[in-house]
């Protein structure tokens, strides 16, 4: 009973041995600290795929009208691919209102920063890697599944009501466009 | 997969085929993998074996199908526990209180039903979050505002249910206070109306007017188990012409008494209509040995010694802000009042803020500082969770009071200063009407030894807030019994009714259980 937990918190957190405390050296997170439920969640998304083709959800829990967004995003470009396409489309619904672009511009009183995600990212990486998710070229499905399901430090995880394997499928899908050989977009 | 305590998996299998009867197979979630999901990502219990899970979810997207799933719960005597949008971090996630339930996960039902320019309300159902609302005005160009929780993709029902509140003017941040009429579908799967919602016709009534006749029934189901909300009415204010603020920093110990009483006042007759938030950048900064030392002198410290200590720092002892909402001669005449009733404050500092005219274009929408502060849906509150795994929020309700406010401070800081912990926010909210809400966030982290202090810390705040009569307004999941232990007038005479009010409408025990303490007779535990 108790490894089952252990099991299980190790699930919920991918990063459970790099993070000692205030203070513990940043370390950059990989695929291969994910969790293998995640390897394995994705896998049947694979095969599903391979059966589906690039079929779009016909139920997606994320939708525009469900958007975390207070504004619809304006995009000037927009993928071909119709999957990296629902991915972007995910991403404006599930993700930018943490992990968005910083304005540069803060209008009005001012509270706490914006885009909680793009800053934790920025004070983690320093500069190494890009703290905007949409610039990144090293990742991976595999990691993408495991930090939306099983939450990373302080961000929650989703449950597939709120953004369905359909919508990881696709997110992971535009997350990873640019990882053969493209560089920050 | 897991079964819930006390059902045999025949009848758990038959139960969850039936549930997939009524909502689809692709809806009812039994794998571990998914079920991790409706844990609480902010666990104070995480990796450990307490930790709440629960065995199964259903997602139903209709009053219809929470009916059917209810009446299957009964004939099993399935534990289903309910979540809106299942985003109450801080205080229980998506997790249920009694491990091992059925997560009814209302995020599906996110219809927002009707919307009256007018009268100045919307009816919506519980999946609808902060943000949902807010695009749907904007898109139709509705000039109503929304009163928000800070993190936006919360539930407004969820929110209202737990007495959660918001940043604009009152009543509307206040928001169990702002909702007008409710749907409710009981444990045996009747469905009810209240206030003027059970007249066949109410029609746009049902949220004008939210007492009806006879006892009202919506307060039975705001933080308890007696039933599921499943439609709720909210009070929505028009879009004012502008927003202005000003600020106050008053330099003494004792000044706040003064400031206190007289914002107070002007909040009673409708001239502050705004939050105002208390800061002591004394009392919240570093703990520091002087300070300790201070707070072992008699009462905490007397306002001369810890005035010295002030100026020692360099700091003064109090600040707020007061944002105005209505048209901008009416506000310069508010805060024209304000400062000449407390300008009677030796040495007090008022200074003009900013003036922001509405509506806003999307590019200033874009690139807001504080949305809140104008009901616009946000996720920037988490940039306060840098470095953490989670917190816990202890929210103690003090009265609007100087001298309570500078005993609670002393109060609570003593035990953060024992605990070994530092105190982060701890500034006294206006959210309501005539109490502060005096928020203390507790990080908790990865490891199981720290979070252990951080609940020892939570569990004692619970105690010694109720001890004080600065009762805790909201617990997280785990601490429900603990909470409710502290609201013990004549010997738990509240809870004999909860419980009486649960044997009754509730005979089974189907519907959250130990949901603030309130657990089904074969549940409960003899109290101490």
């Amino acid at each position: 009973m108790r490894l089952e937990h252990l099991r299980r918190a190790r699930i919920l957190r991918p990063d459970a041995d790099d993070l000692r405390g205030p203070g513990s050296r940043p370390v950059a997170v990989s695929a291969e600290t994910s969790s293998r439920a995640a390897v394995a969640r994705l896998a049947t998304a694979a095969l599903v795929l391979s059966l589906a083709m690039t079929s779009v959800s016909v139920d997606p829990a994320s939708s525009a009208d469900s958007a975390w967004l207070p504004l619809s995003a304006e995009r000037d470009v927009v993928p071909s691919d119709p999957l990296e396409k629902r991915g972007q489309e995910v991403f404006d619904q599930r993700c930018a209102a943490c992990h968005g672009e910083i304005p540069r511009d803060v209008f009005g009183p001012r509270f706490l920063p914006p885009m909680p995600g793009t800053q934790a990212l920025q004070a983690r990486y320093r500069g190494e890697l890009p703290a905007a998710l949409e610039a990144r070229t090293d990742l991976t499905p595999e990691f993408i599944a495991a930090v939306v399901r099983d939450g990373l430090r302080s961000m929650p995880f989703f449950r597939p009501t709120e953004l369905s394997d359909d919508d990881l499928e696709a997110l992971a899908a535009y997350l990873t466009r640019n990882r053969n050989g493209g560089g920050p977009n | 997969m897991a079964t819930p305590p006390g059902v045999s998996p025949a009848d758990f299998e038959a139960a969850l085929t039936q549930f997939a009867d009524v909502v689809g197979p692709q809806w009812v979630f039994t794998d571990e993998d998914t079920m991790d999901t409706y844990r609480d990502a902010y666990s104070p219990l995480r990796g450990e074996p307490d930790d709440k899970y629960a065995s199964a979810a259903v997602a139903p997207t209709s009053v219809e199908e929470v009916q059917a799933i209810v009446r299957i719960a009964n004939r099993y005597s399935i534990p289903l526990y309910t979540i809106s949008t299942g985003r109450n971090l801080a205080y229980g996630g998506s997790a249920p209180v009694y491990s091992g339930s059925v997560v009814l996960d209302l995020k599906r039902m996110n219809r927002i039903l009707e919307v009256d320019e007018d009268l100045a309300y919307a009816l919506v159902e519980p999946g609808v979050s902060y943000f949902d609302l807010y695009r749907y005005l904007r898109e139709r160009g509705i000039r109503l505002w929304i009163d928000c929780a800070d993190p936006g993709w919360g539930s407004l029902i969820g929110n209202a249910l737990e007495r959660g509140a918001g940043r604009t003017a009152l009543p509307y941040r206040d928001h169990f206070g702002a909702h007008c009429g409710m749907e409710v579908v009981l444990a045996n799967g009747d469905v009810v109306r209240t206030g003027m919602g059970a007249l066949p016709n109410a029609g746009a009534n049902w949220q004008a007017f939210p007492y009806g006749a006879g006892p009202l029934a919506d307060g039975l189901f705001a933080q308890s188990n007696f039933g599921i909300v499943t439609k709720m009415g909210f009070w929505l204010m028009p879009e004012p012409e502008a927003s202005m603020t000003g600020r106050i920093r008053a330099r003494r110990h004792d000044d706040v008494i003064p400031l206190v009483r007289t914002l107070a006042h002007l909040q009673y007759t409708g001239i502050v209509n705004c939050l105002f938030s208390l800061n002591s950048p004394v009392f919240t900064g570093p703990m520091d040995e002087r300070k300790a030392a201070l707070l072992d002198r008699p009462n905490g410290g007397s306002a001369a010694e810890w005035d010295d200590y002030a100026r020692s720092l360099g700091r003064h002892f109090w600040e707020t802000e007061l944002r105005f909402y209505g048209p901008l001669n009416v506000m310069q005449a508010q805060w024209a009042h304000v400062k000449e009733r407390l300008s009677a404050i030796d040495g007090i500092e008022l200074e003009d803020g900013d003036v922001i005219r509405f509506p806003l274009t999307d590019d200033q929408i874009r690139r807001l500082g504080d949305p809140g502060a104008f009901g616009i849906p946000s996720l920037s509150v988490f940039s306060s969770q840098q470095g953490s795994t989670g917190h816990l929020d202890a929210s103690p309700m003090v009265p609007h009071s100087g001298m309570a406010l500078l005993e609670a401070h002393k109060v609570f800081l003593r035990e953060y200063r024992d605990a070994g912990i530092p105190l982060t926010l701890g500034f006294a909210m206006s959210y309501h009407t005539r109490a502060f809400i005096m928020f203390h966030g507790i990080s908790l982290t990865l490891d199981p030894e720290e979070n252990a202090r951080a609940r020892a810390l939570y569990a004692r705040l619970i105690q010694v807030a109720g001890e004080h009569g600065w009762g805790i307004y909201r617990a997280h999941a785990a601490f429900m019994d603990e909470l409710m232990a502290t609201y013990s007038y004549n010997d738990h005479a509240l809870m004999r009714l909860n419980e009486t009010l649960k044997d009754a409408l509730d005979p089974n025990g189907i519907l959250s259980a130990g949901r603030y303490g309130i657990w089904p007779r074969h549940l409960r535990r003899a109290r101490a």
